[in-house]
């Protein structure tokens, strides 16, 4: 994006402007910028300000905070937030996956049937594939049981990226070099490809979480990662991917979300429990 | 063992059953014993706009959790003033639970409630007139403030002012402030008002 | 030190809570804004007392406190039940949902902090 070269025309954003914006965001969306990222939050308030031709800030977060379709909000949250993805991202999840999620949806499986696992959004891969690689590394009875997983994303480019299954230093960064070993092969300078056992176990599929009539045949899972998602969704449509996330649990059931997000400012279907130093939201039994 | 990739049929679209339930079959599960079966009606009558007195007499009846959400969601996509004043009319259920759960929902309606917010306000209980004021405290809709305004200035009951004056608190602007502290004088006495107009105008002070 | 816990959707009336209870020695005083809020507190965190609001957003008092007393972790805090009335009625109601005392709003001052030391007290 091209900064105007006089961005800094919009009046500055005062001290008090930006905590009422700290409070208002952090309470609508969980996310609480610390002062020391006054620069990042005021960049980015200003060209939002510029685009809805707001000169001052308190106007435009009135603006904001009353406008009935939310649509600027809905766009304040995508300035505002970085999504990035790399392997074992959050990785305290995956430790809570390991350290009881796992074996307590096992205990309510028969023999044969599989723990079913779903990674949504799954982006360029990232993180079916850590949790496919976790598991693998650290979940004891990975070798006896079954376990599937799912990877959706409403971007089909993502999803061929997701299948080719080649990452950069970048993407590995949090990743401890044994494993990269083992699962990796160095390809090019710049590319790691992931060992096609891995690859080819995971089902990559394209879907749009937010539509019924995609989301209905999506059933029978256990797990269900969605993390920092539903924070760009309006409040419809945040409703209706919540019914849908219910809908594809089986009792019992667990979905992880993003470190800052929680169900409190969303729904109360599910109930919360605590692995490890995750909080997990469970579909009652 | 470990890392399998069973074929299941995750991800093919099942427009053809989904079609196989006309609308009449939909409502009749809508009654069913089983809770999920409920619960799919429920969502899959969302396009059905003329179902909106059948989904709303439903959830005053319904005692399942789950149903009473999908039933809200479907209720909220098929928005439209008739289900605002449906659900408006919920608000005085014993129900706590359902009250709330139907507060959210119409918190997310600020068109559908705009015209409805009036005579709502001028409701006998005072109760229901707390809860009105407590949805529109939390909508997006630019009027809230002097709505609120309105309530604190006019309403007889002291808890419905302060609620108003809470709501105010959150929303309120700087050339209210000395209106804020003026409702104080209209119930001498009542600590819990001064402290809330105190507030109110101290946090919109906070963001000038 | 003793933790509570006050749980309301409106911010004054929390601050108000707060307020009121300033002049108790030793307390920490954290906040929610609906239950399902209070509930991942509780879960995270040990509190000495809930001081519960009955119509919040997306889960209400009663419901909370029900939770609440399904849980073996935390089936035992106590916790006061706030209703904007002072019926038979919401008493009746606040003890069956588990509550082990009930105030209307708004609050007393002494009823408050003599609630909430008495309920402290029966911790030690």
């Amino acid at each position: 994006m091209i900064t105007p070269p006089d961005v800094e025309e919009a009046s500055g954003i005062s001290d008090e402007e930006f905590t009422w914006f700290q409070d208002y965001f952090g309470r609508k969306t969980g996310i609480y910028f610390e002062d020391n990222k006054r620069y990042f939050v005021d960049r980015r308030l200003t060209a939002r300000m510029r685009a809805t031709g707001h000169k001052s800030c308190l106007l435009y977060l009135r603006f904001v905070q009353f406008q009935p379709s939310q649509s600027e909000f809905q766009k304040l949250v995508n300035a505002m937030t970085v999504n990035e993805t790399y392997f074992f991202r959050e990785e305290y999840q995956l430790s809570a996956l390991v350290a009881g999620v796992m074996d307590d949806v096992r205990k309510r499986k028969a023999p044969g049937q599989s723990i079913r696992i779903w990674s949504m959004p799954c982006s360029t891969g990232e993180e079916p594939y850590s949790i496919a690689i976790y598991l693998m590394e650290h979940w004891p009875a990975m070798a006896e049981a079954d376990v599937e997983i799912v990877g959706s994303d409403i971007n089909s480019t993502v999803l061929d990226a997701a299948r080719d299954g080649v990452f950069t230093d970048y993407a590995l960064r949090n990743t401890p070099p044994n494993i990269v070993a083992k699962y990796f092969k160095k390809i090019s300078d710049t590319g790691h490809e992931l060992l096609s056992e891995i690859r080819e176990a995971i089902t990559f599929t394209q879907v749009n979480l937010t539509n019924p009539d995609e989301t209905r045949s999506y059933r029978g899972f256990d797990i269900v990662f969605c993390r920092n998602l539903l924070i760009y969704f309006d409040s419809t449509s945040r409703r209706e991917a919540v019914e849908c996330l219910y809908g594809a649990l089986n009792p019992g059931g667990y979905v992880f979300l993003g470190h800052s997000e929680s169900m409190s400012r969303i729904s109360s279907l599910f109930t919360i429990a605590r692995a490890a130093d995750a909080l997990v939201y469970q579909k009652p039994l | 063992m470990g890392l399998i990739k069973r074929k299941s049929d995750t991800g093919e679209k099942r427009e053809l059953r989904f079609r196989d339930r006309s609308k009449e079959d939909l409502l009749a599960q809508l009654g069913d014993a089983q809770a999920m079966e409920r619960r799919w009606a429920a969502r899959d009558l969302a396009e059905y706009a003329d179902t909106t007195p059948i989904l709303c007499d439903r959830l005053e009846t319904e005692e399942d959790e789950a149903v009473r959400a999908a039933i809200l969601t479907t209720l909220l996509k098929q928005r439209s003033p008739e289900i605002a004043l449906r659900l408006s009319g919920i608000l005085g259920s014993e129900d706590a639970a359902l009250r709330s759960a139907v507060m959210d929902v119409l918190a997310d309606m600020p068109e559908q409630l705009d015209s409805l917010v009036g005579p709502l306000l001028r409701q006998e209980d005072a109760d229901l007139r707390i809860m009105v004021v407590t949805v529109v405290a939390r909508l997006a809709h630019p009027t809230v403030p002097a709505w609120l305004l309105n309530v604190a200035q006019q309403d007889a009951h002291p808890n419905v002012v302060a609620a108003a004056l809470e709501g105010l608190g959150e929303c309120g602007t700087v050339e209210m402030i000395a209106s804020i502290r003026a409702v104080t004088t209209r119930f001498p006495g009542n600590s819990y008002l001064a402290f809330t107009a105190d507030a109110a105008a101290g946090l919109i002070g906070q963001r000038r | 030190m003793r933790r509570i816990l006050l749980v309301d959707d409106s911010h004054t009336v929390r601050m108000y809570g707060r307020h009121l209870l300033s002049t108790l020695p030793n307390l920490e005083i954290e906040e929610a804004q609906n239950g399902v809020e209070a509930l991942e507190k509780a879960i995270h965190k040990q509190f000495d007392l809930l001081l519960v609001d009955v119509n919040m957003p997306k889960m209400d008092g009663y419901t909370l406190l029900r939770e609440l007393r399904k849980r073996p972790e935390l089936w035992s805090i106590p916790a006061i039940m706030v209703t904007t009335e002072d019926k038979e009625s919401d008493r009746h109601r606040a003890y069956s949902a588990g509550a082990n005392f009930h105030l209307s709003k708004p609050f007393d001052a002494e009823a408050l902090r003599g609630s909430v030391v008495l309920l402290l007290g029966e911790g030690a």
